[in-house]
């Protein structure tokens, strides 16, 4: 479910791979180093490593993952470099970057209320 | 505060048309774009147009090296604008980057378009994405969206993101419908999803488009389509299958399978349901425009009753019932991106008129966009939706009125 593509078009232009162009860079993700592509977005670089589940539904308590991937429809928040419900899809990567899922289940456990829900 | 004399929602092919035909007069413009890659759909575009390619990315480099010629043109990515105010002399506008707000004398909104959900049980699994998804993945980012997927749902843009996918090596199980709905649920049904099909048929293979006049025949089109084997007809690098439609999609922590059953000429679901296995699901249910800015700044709207055709009333230059607040691209409605660009091109010639104070102004200009725009709807190589032509009359006949009674 994973990779990076290289898209050759029968008898037309051919696009190529993206990682030839872009550098390599290390960001962390839920506090264990990854690598991904300098200036994509972060949802892109966690995908095409296998990670697919970006997150949690606060009500719910289901797995989350991109879905319009151009930032129309906030499925796939987190929390990037401090702040809560950036969009992974538009966030681009960058050397040191923190990223983190919000709302894991053994943290919707400890609030008030949630066994009414 | 800064000031500009224009300021750009969108940096599509709409957004940066105008930008550079404003920017070639020596306007200060700046364009705003809440994606960090200025281009909007542009990006992921690619397909054979007659005897050429449309590569969108191209397409977007050539109009922001045009942009870079001309230095009163400035983009800002990366920056949402979540509001707009009208003060006496222009704009106030607000944007997500936590910095002062912008003031422009002129607005134009260049927000595009977005896709309308397709919600099956199991659509919020993670590896269930819309179609556009699928294309921004493969083709601008170059990442796999799975090793083999399904599309859910007829129209334009799955064929297009179909025979994409197939280019870059992505397998599919096919192209087939939403779920017919439950008793009583008004809406979608199969007979409307099929009805598309006449319409999309120039993309089919050569041997099956003289069946696009039967398929025009509702007596016809149920009997080609049930009789469709199950497997469905190669179109686009993939097979189509009319017949068979996605009831659910299953999974623990991301999508391992689909649940299919197969559809009678009625549209109603018959014999047993069984699953395919597939890593990714793509929905394609249509796009509709993003209309909220000018709505929010005030100008008249055209809506519709599930918000599916919901525009700002607009002129022939772009303009708005609102002075200085101008739109382009397919806030007006869902058209291709050759069609955007000349829309851009229009809206710069009602902004010139505006911040000169010349209403009359630049005419041959607006005669000459004016049959841009209509070769480029000629030569459209999709048709999203054939509804658009009738509703753009409308709307535009609306705002004459509105505009000679105000
Ligand atoms: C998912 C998808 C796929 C498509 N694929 C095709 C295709 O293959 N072929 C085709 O011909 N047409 C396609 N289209 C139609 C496409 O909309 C047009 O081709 C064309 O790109 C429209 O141009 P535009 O400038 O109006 O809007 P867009 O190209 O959509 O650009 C709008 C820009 O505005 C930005 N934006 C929106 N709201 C805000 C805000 N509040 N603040 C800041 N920025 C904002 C967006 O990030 C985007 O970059 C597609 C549309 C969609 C939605
Ligand atoms: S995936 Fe829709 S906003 Fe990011």
């Amino acid at each position: 479910m994973s990779g990076r593509l290289t898209i050759r078009i029968p008898g037309g232009p051919d696009l190529g791979p993206q990682a030839e162009t872009l550098r390599q860079v290390t960001f962390s993700f839920d506090g264990q180093p990854v690598v991904g592509l300098e200036g994509e977005p972060v949802a892109m670089s966690l995908w095409a490593l296998g990670y697919r589940a970006l997150g949690w539904n606060e009500e719910s308590g289901r797995q989350r993952g991109l879905y319009c991937a151009i930032g129309h429809c906030f499925e796939c928040r987190m929390t990037i470099d401090g702040q809560r419900d950036q969009r992974a899809c538009c966030y681009p990567v960058r050397e040191g970057l923190a990223v983190s899922r919000q709302s894991k289940p053994v943290d919707l456990e400890m609030q008030d209320g949630m066994d009414q829900v | 505060m800064s000031q500009t004399d224009v300021l750009v929602v969108g940096a599509g092919p709409a957004g940066l048309t105008a930008a550079q035909e404003l920017g070639r007069r020596g306007i200060r413009v700046t364009v705003i774009d809440e994606y960090p890659t200025a281009g909007g759909r542009l990006l992921g575009q690619l397909y054979q147009a007659g005897d050429h390619w449309w590569v969108g990315r191209q397409v977007a480099e050539q109009l922001l090296s045009d942009i870079s010629g001309h230095p009163a043109v400035r983009l800002r990515l990366g920056t949402s604008v979540s509001g707009l105010e009208r003060r006496d002399k222009g704009w106030v506008v607000e944007d997500t980057s936590g910095g002062e707000p912008a003031m422009a004398r002129a607005v134009l909104l260049a927000t595009g378009a977005a896709e309308i959900p397709i919600a099956i049980p199991g659509w919020t699994l993670p590896g269930v994405m819309t179609v556009g998804a699928a294309q921004v993945m493969a083709n601008v980012h170059r990442v796999r969206p799975g090793q083999r997927g399904v599309i859910v749902g007829l129209g334009a843009l799955s064929f297009a993101v179909a025979q994409e996918l197939r280019w870059a090596g992505v397998d599919l199980a096919g192209i087939v419908m939403p779920p017919p709905p439950r008793n009583g649920m008004p809406g979608w049904t199969v007979e409307e999803e099929w009805r598309k099909m006449a319409h999309l048929a120039h993309l089919a293979p050569t041997w099956m488009r003289p069946l696009s006049s039967l398929l025009r025949r509702a007596g016809w089109r149920r009997r080609l389509l049930a009789g469709a084997p199950q497997a469905g007809v190669a179109v686009a690098g993939t097979r189509l299958r009319p017949n068979v439609a996605a009831l659910a999609i299953e999974g623990d922590a991301a999508v391992s399978a689909v649940v299919l059953q197969r559809l009678n000429g009625h549209g109603n679901l018959v014999g047993e349901p069984w699953r395919e296995a597939v890593d990714f699901v793509c929905t394609s249910g249509g796009l509709r425009p993003i209309p909220d800015l000018a709505a929010a700044a005030g100008a008249a709207m055209h809506y519709s009753w599930d918000g599916r055709y919901d525009v700002p009333l607009f002129g022939p230059c772009g303009d708005t019932t609102v002075p200085g607040l101008y739109v382009a691209g397919n806030i007006l409605g869902i058209e291709g991106a050759a069609v955007a660009m000349a829309q851009g091109q229009l809206a710069s010639v009602g902004i010139l008129r505006h911040l000169l104070g010349k209403p009359d102004g630049f005419g041959p200009e607006a005669d000459q966009f004016a049959l841009q725009l209509a070769e480029a709807r000629r030569h459209a190589p999709l048709v999203f939706d054939p509804a658009w032509a009738a509703i753009h009359e409308k709307v535009m006949a609306d705002f004459q009125r509105e505009t000679r009674e105000g």
